[in-house]
């Protein structure tokens, strides 16, 4: 017993007083907190409606009972003129010029009182929040009243008919937008990280760098190439990555119904491999610059990790979807979060020139000062010999 | 003589770690790893650092190499200041340290080519020298093998041929010798030796007696990073051995303490 105590408390003591122990022990309940609260807030922020949206829906034979859904609090509505035909709606609501159709047959009161059960057909956009949300209230306010025995009616119960308007490609884009950029960054990272880590901090722990570092060699031209080297192999691991997500995309999300990337053309993805190609290269800086900071290619790693959960948080920023891409330039000029918004924007086909431009010109310049900072380190013996 | 190595003043200050000062048994914030030292080596002679261990020996050398700085003084390189110049220095040094590992990864082959693009060797030179270098110690014989499977005297061999590649004038050894087998050993100290003869000035340092009785002409002692003695070999060893005149001066310096 006596024993078994001695190496327990040895045991604790390893364990308690190792700081990089401890964060490796409590850190992934702190990751799990953070990055569960963040993506709970994302995705509840992309189904919000700004509260003075003005939704325009058109109605046909709306009987007078449920004229108050058109006053409701809630909701500020106005009503389109009823001389459009169904089809006329049914294109504006497709090109999110209109949030919502309702028709209520022919003669629907007397019917209803007849116990005929009639139809309400209720026509939306899921690729558009505001439609989307201004259809889940009518929906459900409908669909409870119509289950009444006394008051019986069907809605959007016709067979082989879609109310949803939304096209193929906006489904696709609405979904892809949410996830691609996620995905895209988060593998970005994990290709940089798995190799940077091992790079310097390698080198340091193994006594190699030092043969470098007697050389004429200007410290700029190592840290330069040394980034370029890691880049070249991230960027291939990158680019495998990216051609599996996106012909994986359609079939990953197979169960929302059917995905199409034929909306994407070529420009579409020279400008996804410019931000995948600029985002390894910054990836690739900051783990680089870690790696020199550590002593070892096991300091590296753990502090690589911490840089992943803030990668992984602004990486769900894409989780707002379309409506939530940022706009104002300033934002572009946040790395890591620049790439994540510019994709964003990218695949949901409604990139500004502008927002792009900045986050290509923003992260060449991170790159440089991080190349620059890099190059100060090599010359620093505290960080390149610190034992 | 033309003098080739001119150390000034040198002086090296440690900042200590709590940890560091655990180790050292000491409440002192700072160790002074180099205190004051000079000295002067001329060209076409080996001159020999000789000290116990923590004497600050690699420290001296880690400087005048470019890969530390000094907190006070200087050394000059063919009149090349260590401290202003570091890139130019690097061009004129070869330096050879335990401390300079070479990657595992790769061959003898490749790591010689790599090392001399680094600096700027031409190609029909680099190859008329691989081939010498090679020869000399054997390396053709494992030259396409990892360095991560070669044996420590192998790994050894290859150190110091790379350490060479731009045919450097002036070259740094530091514990050249140190865990090599008695076979391997002796091929380097008698590339030294060759090295010498061809007029190149060698900075060495040992513990091993012998060593520097078999090569230098000009000895330094350094105790607690002071330089206790600088003079030729022939002038220290008059009287007595070298060993003797060494532990002498230990005795001299401790009691002094």
């Amino acid at each position: 017993m006596k024993n078994i105590l001695t190496i327990l408390k040895k045991e604790l003591r390893r364990f308690f007083t190792d700081y990089r122990m401890l964060l490796t022990l409590f850190l992934p309940g702190i990751i799990i907190y953070l990055m569960y609260t963040f993506m709970g807030d994302f995705i509840s922020r992309s189904m919000e409606v700004d509260p003075t949206y003005q939704y325009a829906v058109y109605v046909y034979n709306l009987p007078d009972k449920y004229s108050v859904l058109l006053e409701s609090q809630e909701f500020k509505i106005s009503t389109v003129e009823t001389d459009l035909t169904l089809d006329e709606a049914k294109n504006k609501i497709e090109n999110k010029e209109l949030q919502l159709a309702v028709i209520f047959e022919d003669d629907f009161e007397n019917k209803v009182t007849q116990g005929l059960t009639p139809d309400v057909e209720i026509y939306y956009n899921s690729s558009s929040t505001e439609s989307l949300y201004i259809y889940r209230f009518f929906y459900s306010v409908l669909s409870a009243d119509g289950s009444e025995i006394t008051y019986d009616f069907k809605v959007n119960m016709e067979e082989g008919v879609n109310y949803d308007l939304a096209t193929k490609e906006d489904t696709s884009i609405t979904m892809i937008t949410m996830i691609a950029p996620y995905l895209l960054v988060m593998f970005l990272f994990s290709g940089c990280m798995a190799l940077s880590s091992e790079s310097i901090a390698g080198e340091k722990e193994r006594g190699t760098i030092a043969s470098l570092l007697v050389t004429p060699v200007d410290r700029k031209e190592i840290a330069t190439g040394k980034v370029l080297a890691l880049s070249i192999t991230s960027l291939a691991s990158a680019v495998v990555s990216f051609v599996g997500l996106i012909a994986s995309l359609p079939k990953l999300m197979g169960a929302q119904g059917d995905l199409t990337i034929n909306m994407y053309k070529f420009d579409t993805y020279l400008e996804i491999f410019v931000i995948i190609v600029i985002t390894v290269i910054v990836f690739t800086v900051i783990l680089s610059i870690i790696s020199t900071l550590s002593k070892s290619v096991k300091e590296a790693a753990q502090y690589s990790s911490l840089v992943m959960i803030l990668v992984v948080l602004l990486g769900l920023t894409s989780m707002t979807g379309v409506d939530g891409i940022a706009t104002d330039f300033y934002l572009y000029l946040i790395p890591v979060y620049n790439s994540v918004q510019i994709l964003s924007s990218i695949f949901a086909l409604e990139m500004s020139v502008t927002n792009f431009v900045v986050t290509v010109v923003s992260n060449l310049i991170y790159i440089v000062l991080g190349i620059f900072a890099l190059s100060k380190m090599f010359q620093s013996e505290k960080i390149m010999f610190n034992k | 003589m033309e003098e080739v190595l001119k150390v000034s003043n040198l002086t090296k200050i440690f900042r200590l770690s709590n940890r560091q000062k655990k180790i050292n048994k000491t409440k002192e914030n700072v160790k002074v790893a180099v205190d004051d030292l000079s000295f002067s080596a001329y060209k076409g002679e080996i001159y020999g650092l000789l000290g116990p261990n923590g004497a600050g020996k690699t420290t001296t050398l880690r400087i005048i190499s470019t890969l530390i700085k000094a907190d006070k003084g200087d050394a000059f390189v063919n009149g090349v200041s260590v401290r202003n110049n570091p890139k130019e220095i690097r061009k004129m040094i070869g330096f050879l340290t335990s401390e300079l590992k070479l990657e595992d990864f790769f061959t003898p082959e490749y790591l010689f080519d790599y090392f001399s693009n680094l600096h700027g060797i031409a190609p029909d030179v680099r190859e008329e020298r691989k081939h010498k270098l090679f020869s000399k110690f054997g390396v053709d014989t494992f030259k396409e093998v990892k360095v991560g499977n070669l044996s420590t005297g192998m790994k050894q061999k290859v150190s110091l041929i790379i350490s060479l590649v731009h045919d450097p004038d002036f070259i740094i050894f530091d514990e050249p010798t140190n865990g090599l087998d008695v076979i391997t050993a002796k091929t380097v100290t008698d590339f030294l030796l060759d090295l010498k003869a061809q007029g190149k000035t060698i900075i060495l340092s040992t513990h091993i007696f012998s060593l520097v009785e078999k090569l230098c002409d000009r000895v330094g002692i350094i105790f607690d990073g002071k330089m206790i003695v600088s003079d030729t070999l022939a002038n220290l060893t008059a009287q007595s051995d070298l060993e003797s005149v060494f532990f002498n001066l230990y005795e001299r310096e401790g009691q002094r303490q």
